[in-house]
């Protein structure tokens, strides 16, 4: 087909300005930002609903605010941008402020996620922590943490623990975290409440006059030579004296409150103070038993005290029937207030013993572990 | 018939020309983050955690393709892809939505389970206790089972209210731990309550 001189002029015209259309075009494109930024915009979003709706997310609302501010200004030159006509539109600015707000919106994340790790190094090393406090051998220094000490604030702390370990294995770390802050707040109260229980074995003056009075018993025992009891409520023994020295000595279980001194019935304490065996019974609930003559004048002129000061009621009673028996267990104090040892252990005891026999029952004494050392 | 053939190309040209030019899915991106954005709460976050993930990644990857392909000379563009890409995002972020609220309705019902069986527990255990072998011997062991039911009790009450604000996760706890103590009261109270029948 054969094209005149005319057309043909037309169509190198018309290639020429589709080449120069192009060529603009490029230089145009490149001469700034003109692609909208797109994924900028949707990691922006993405990173603030993280930010909203994070782990912890509010600890950091502050900053959260802060940067839905700068968010909302990349968004608003944006959308200036996006209305004006295509070919006057460049994004250089846009994608500076949103480069920005990301920026800043990834920081926030990292903050978040150090958090996240920190709480859960934190969660792990006080769950760990308290794990080893709430164990049963536990030694921190502290008297009473050598006993097993049944008690609403520790089965409060235990249980706590125990959700706050389930918890942690389900991802809950913040939930968790609060358990066991729970559990160290229940655990603190226990701590105090068996520090002030116990308090009264580390002073000076009661453990002179414990001293004092183990160290009179043995001194009868030297002077007599006859047999004697010296209980040992702290080291949990029994010890039977002759002529003053060691002849035997016996695990003992206390009363279920033994750490305090007994002052009514059913206190389930374990009194202290000197005291005589004042019968024998060869068979009774626990075997054999030794009644002791519990209460004493020493206990009643205590009694009728705290009775006048109205710290017991004016229908509280004293108590008695306090007995040294058998059916001990192993490391449980049970009893209301008796003295148990294991059934062989009881009767030779009861072997040994007679109606009359002096016992001492005291709260701790440096002669138990000097009369065992020898 | 030259004049014709000249007009007949350029208009065949201009529509060619025009076909090509695709133009960005802007319906779909604006859909498509809409419903990423719906997705975007605490629950899916919480419950359906990697399937938003998902949906923002490929929501993240068909964006980065319609940049691509905005950067490219106007006859070159091609959308298809990135189409596909928001489609699929769409369907993920639905989908993260759906799995958060199947999740959540499960953890609730489980919640729910539990913590519906367990007024009955404690009653049980409470009348355990009322019939335990009572004595000197036991009344330790009674102290300690009476500790365990009072903080059992507690972890109900905080299960509900657990319940009550929608932490599921926390409430199941709670209310496993209180049925785990009194279910070990009940059991223990049997077992004594066996071993004093045997003496006799």
């Amino acid at each position: 087909m054969a094209v005149s001189g005319k057309t043909r002029v037309i169509l190198v015209a018309t290639a020429l300005a589709l080449f120069a259309l192009v060529g603009t075009y490029e230089v145009w494109m490149q001469s700034g930002a003109r692609t909208r930024p797109w994924p900028l915009e949707a990691y922006l979003e993405s990173s603030l609903a993280e930010c909203r709706t994070g782990p912890g997310a509010y600890a950091f609302m502050r900053e959260c605010v802060l940067l839905e501010i700068r968010a909302d200004e990349a968004r608003r030159y944006l959308f200036e941008e996006d209305r004006d006509l295509f070919l006057w539109r460049d994004y250089t600015d846009v994608n500076l402020r949103l480069v920005s707000a990301c920026l800043d919106a990834q920081l926030l994340r990292l903050k978040m996620g150090l958090r996240q790790q920190e709480q859960k190094a934190k969660l792990a090393a006080s769950l760990a922590c308290l794990q080893g406090e709430l164990g049963a051998n536990n030694h921190n220094g502290k008297i009473w943490s050598r006993f097993d000490l049944s008690d609403i604030e520790r089965t409060r702390a235990r249980s706590l623990a125990d959700q706050a370990q389930s918890l942690a294995a389900k991802g809950e770390i913040e939930s968790a975290l609060n358990h066991t802050f729970r559990a160290w707040a229940a655990w603190r109260r226990f701590n105090d409440q068996s520090d002030q229980e116990f308090a009264r074995f580390e002073d000076a003056a009661m453990q002179e006059k414990w001293d004092r009075e183990a160290a009179s018993l043995r001194s009868w025992s030297s002077e007599t030579g006859r047999r004697a009891i010296l209980v040992d409520k702290l080291a949990h023994r029994c010890l039977l004296l002759k002529g003053g020295k060691l002849e035997k000595s016996y695990t003992a279980n206390l009363g279920r409150n033994w750490y305090r001194q007994k002052i009514q019935e059913r206190d389930a304490s374990t009194p202290e103070g000197h005291y005589r065996v004042r019968r024998m019974f060869p068979s009774g609930k626990y075997g054999f038993a030794l009644l002791l003559d519990y209460p004493n004048s020493a206990d009643r002129e205590r009694f009728e005290e705290l009775r006048r000061a109205g710290v017991l009621s004016p229908t509280a009673r004293i108590g008695g029937g306090v007995e040294i028996h058998g059916g001990g267990r192993l490391d449980s104090d049970w009893t209301e207030g008796c003295v148990s040892l294991e059934t062989s252990d009881m009767r030779d005891l009861y072997r040994r013993s007679s109606v009359g026999m002096r016992v001492t029952i005291v709260g701790t004494s440096r002669l138990t572990s000097s009369l065992q050392g020898q | 018939m030259k004049k014709s053939f000249l007009a007949i190309s350029l208009i065949v040209g201009c529509s060619l020309f025009l076909a090509a030019c695709a133009s960005a899915p802007t319906a779909e991106i604006t859909a498509t983050k809409a419903a990423v954005a719906t997705a975007q709460t605490d629950d899916v976050r919480t419950y359906a955690p990697d399937s938003l993930k998902a949906a923002e990644d490929e929501l993240n990857k068909a964006l980065a393709e319609v940049q691509t392909q905005d950067g490219k000379f106007f006859v070159s563009r091609d959308y298809k892809q990135a189409s596909a890409g928001l489609k699929s995002a769409k369907d993920l972020a639905e989908k993260a939505a759906s799995d958060a609220q199947a999740n959540k309705a499960k953890a609730k019902s489980d919640a729910e389970a539990v913590l519906a069986a367990l007024p009955q527990s404690i009653e049980e255990a409470k009348k355990a206790l009322a019939k335990a072998p009572k004595g000197k011997d036991t009344r330790a062991d009674i102290e300690a089972m009476q500790n365990d039911l009072k903080v059992a009790e507690e972890a109900l009450t905080e299960a509900n209210t657990a319940m009550s604000s929608g932490q599921y996760k926390d409430a199941l706890t709670k209310a496993e731990s209180a049925k785990e103590k009194t279910s070990a009261i009940t059991e223990q109270v049997q077992k004594a309550l066996e071993k004093v029948r045997g003496r006799r």
